[in-house]
């Protein structure tokens, strides 16, 4: 009798509970992982597809899904990277940052084609048809799109020269 | 415990003076030297234009440059000659980058070419002397840098109510300051003076460290006539010269960290940029020298000069005698917060207070070892920090960890690592941390003007998009109208010539 009205009860137990958390899961759905718009807002947003992803909100859910590193946007940074890692709770490795670079424009070479323009997400080449195209230095951040689009071969991308407001002291060594 | 009760801050430590080398000796004046290099690019990245060309003649005390806003100085010639080329040359900064230098080749003339005539300063409004100031292009010459004339006019808008001038000159070598005020305790009275002044407020007190007592004695007798103003001494511990370590000395009030010394009604100005606001204001001369000292076991002959601007190291230390053995460690500034001088071929500039040229026995080795948890850095700290934990967390690259033991308010003054038995290298530590978290936050600030730019791109494109299919469908709706429209004036020129036919 005893071990009959355990299993009655545990069984109906277990349909309640199984019962509840069907509804549940139907009712509470949470339409993806609120981490995904979070992380898409701190993207750069050029969706220059350099991490490998077709664009920003991709990239988004890859890292989420920890398809991706934190250190896969190379516009962002260092600094975006820290901000990702210490948002997913996942451990950035060291050492392995690109060096920043900028995309600087051979003017000798210029056909005035404008499509670095066009490619530009961020607006950082200034130019018009058959002008001379430049780059504000200040304001690339390296993506290497307009390198791609380049007809004449004359975009190439130098590294950012240290200046005086942006030189960084070294990390002492200690032996 | 009576030592203990006067002690006028928390920590602080007595490193080795080093004064007799150059505290008795009369100040040299350098003669012209034959090149000058000045940059035209400040510390903080602003970059001054330039006004002269390769090539033209100028004279002393000419302006040459200008930088975008009263923020930066212009610049002086500080001797006559030709300006010889405008070139990339090696910057007093630390990380030995070129700047663009102004180099002027000197014909040896020590006349200024513009006549200074002395004014009458009484009949100056505080704005005209404020004005003298900036045009001057005097800044601070404690080792800051910040512009003095921008200083007084913040603390007139703020209303302060004590001008404090800092003689505490605390670094160990350094006596260019003590020197000063013994050789020009007049000028540097009548400086005061001018400053409260220019600030309106109601007295100035020159703390002097009790170290310095013939600087005490000429500043009580120069400042006798002067009720405004009144001289203090304060013992003498590092980091006396820090602004807010001399206001709590003096006045027993603590500035609040984060915020400036103006809050509480109190504005410090080194005793140099006195006598310097002084020469400014009563013979409206720009700030083209200074004194420095330049000292240290591997120099001749250590002395006080008073050198002009833009003068290489390398001349500087020729003229003491030169090195009378390697020098193990050239340092701009005194020992504790100066800098090491990337090449001897760095040019003087305004903010350095002193050449040091220490020989191998006065540097410390490298190797350093484990932290012990001694705690000897937490009883040394100034500001009440734990150096120990904020270098520990600037290791790992932890800047959170840093900045939540207090980064931020850290002064870099040196005396943590002065006291550490471990030879930790901890204000190297804290320079980086510092400059990673001002590089994070640059490119913070260009990732957001990033994304604010695609979004500006998308929405542009977007409207251009709309546009282009408003514009199409205008075009469509037009043609039927046009259609419409014609048929109605044939039809209307269909019945006027009815009406002219019948």
């Amino acid at each position: 009798m005893m071990t009959l009205i355990s299993i009655v009860a545990l069984a109906a137990i277990g349909g309640l509970l199984g019962g509840l958390l069907g509804w549940a899961s139907k009712a509470l759905k949470v339409e993806g992982d609120p981490r995904v718009d979070e992380l898409e807002g701190m993207l750069p947003g050029g969706q220059c597809g350099q991490c490998g992803e077709p664009g920003c909100r991709q990239a988004a859910e890859a890292m989420v899904a920890g398809k991706l590193g934190p250190d896969c946007c190379p516009p962002g940074g260092r600094s975006l990277a820290q901000s990702i890692s210490s948002l997913l709770g996942v451990a950035l490795t060291e050492g392995g940052e690109d060096i920043p670079v900028v995309a600087r424009i051979d003017e000798s070479l210029c056909s005035g084609c404008t499509r670095c323009f066009k490619a530009c997400p961020f607006d950082a080449i200034v130019g018009a048809n058959r002008q001379m195209h430049t780059v504000i230095r200040h304001v690339c951040t390296g993506c290497r799109l307009c390198e791609k689009a380049c007809p004449q071969g004359c975009l190439s991308m130098d590294p950012v020269a240290p200046e005086l407001h942006t030189w960084q002291w070294p990390k002492p060594k200690v032996a | 415990m009576l030592a203990l009760k006067r002690k006028p801050f928390h920590g602080g430590i007595h490193p080795t003076g080093h004064k007799e080398l150059t505290a008795n000796e009369a100040t040299i004046n350098s003669d012209e030297p034959q090149r000058v290099y000045l940059s035209l690019q400040q510390r903080n990245g602003v970059v001054l234009r330039s006004h002269v060309n390769v090539g033209d003649t100028i004279v002393k005390g000419q302006l040459i440059a200008t930088g975008p806003n009263d923020m930066c100085v212009p610049l002086h010639a500080p001797i006559n000659g030709v300006v010889d080329a405008i070139g990339p040359h090696v910057s007093a900064h630390p990380s030995g980058l070129k700047v663009n230098t102004l180099v002027i080749r000197g014909n040896g003339d020590p006349n200024w070419g513009i006549p200074h005539v002395p004014c009458d300063t009484s009949k100056l409004s505080p704005e005209e002397i404020i004005q003298r100031v900036l045009d001057a292009g005097i800044v601070g010459l404690g080792g800051a840098g910040f512009p003095s004339g921008m200083k007084l006019r913040f603390a007139r808008q703020k209303q302060v109510h004590t001008l404090l001038l800092n003689g505490g000159e605390c670094e160990p070598y350094l006596t260019c300051d003590d020197r000063l005020m013994r050789e020009r305790a007049a000028e540097v009275a009548a400086g005061a003076a001018l400053m409260v002044r220019a600030i309106g407020c109601s007295q100035g007190i020159i703390a002097i460290e009790d170290n310095k007592p013939a600087s005490i004695d000429a500043m009580r007798s120069a400042i006798s006539d002067r009720p405004q103003l009144s001289v203090q001494v304060v013992p003498s511990l590092y980091p006396m010269g820090s602004e807010r370590h001399l206001i709590k000395a003096v006045t027993n009030q603590t500035v609040a960290p984060g915020q400036l010394s103006t809050e509480i009604g109190i504005l410090v100005h080194n005793v140099a940029t006195a006598q310097a606001v002084y020469e400014a204001v009563r013979y409206q001369r720009p700030l083209i020298r200074r004194i420095m000292t330049v000292s240290g076991g591997a120099l001749e002959q250590p002395a006080n000069i008073n050198v002009a601007m833009g003068t290489l190291v390398s001349d500087v230390i020729a003229k003491c005698g030169g090195l009378k053995m390697e020098a193990g460690r050239l340092i701009a500034g005194g020992p504790m917060m100066g800098q090491v001088l990337p090449s001897p071929f760095v040019p003087i500039d305004k903010s350095i207070g002193g050449i040091l040229a220490l020989s191998k026995d006065e540097i410390r080795a490298e190797q350093s070892h484990d932290c012990v948890r001694c705690g000897r850095c937490v009883n040394a700290c100034p500001m009440s920090l734990m150096p120990f934990q904020m270098a520990a967390h600037s290791r790992i690259s932890d800047l959170d960890g840093a900045r939540h033991f207090g980064l931020d308010h850290c002064l870099l003054c040196g005396a943590c690592s002065y006291v550490c038995p471990s030879r930790i290298p901890l204000v190297q530590y804290f320079q980086h941390a510092r400059s990673s978290l001002n590089a994070a936050r640059t490119m913070e600030r260009k990732s957001a003007q990033a994304r604010q730019l695609t979004e500006a791109r998308q929405a542009r494109l977007h409207r251009e998009a709309e546009a282009k299919k408003a514009a199409k469908a205008a075009k469509a709706a037009r043609k039927p109208r046009k259609r419409t429209a014609r048929t109605s004036t044939r039809t209307q020129r269909n019945t006027s010539n009815n009406t002219s036919s019948s």
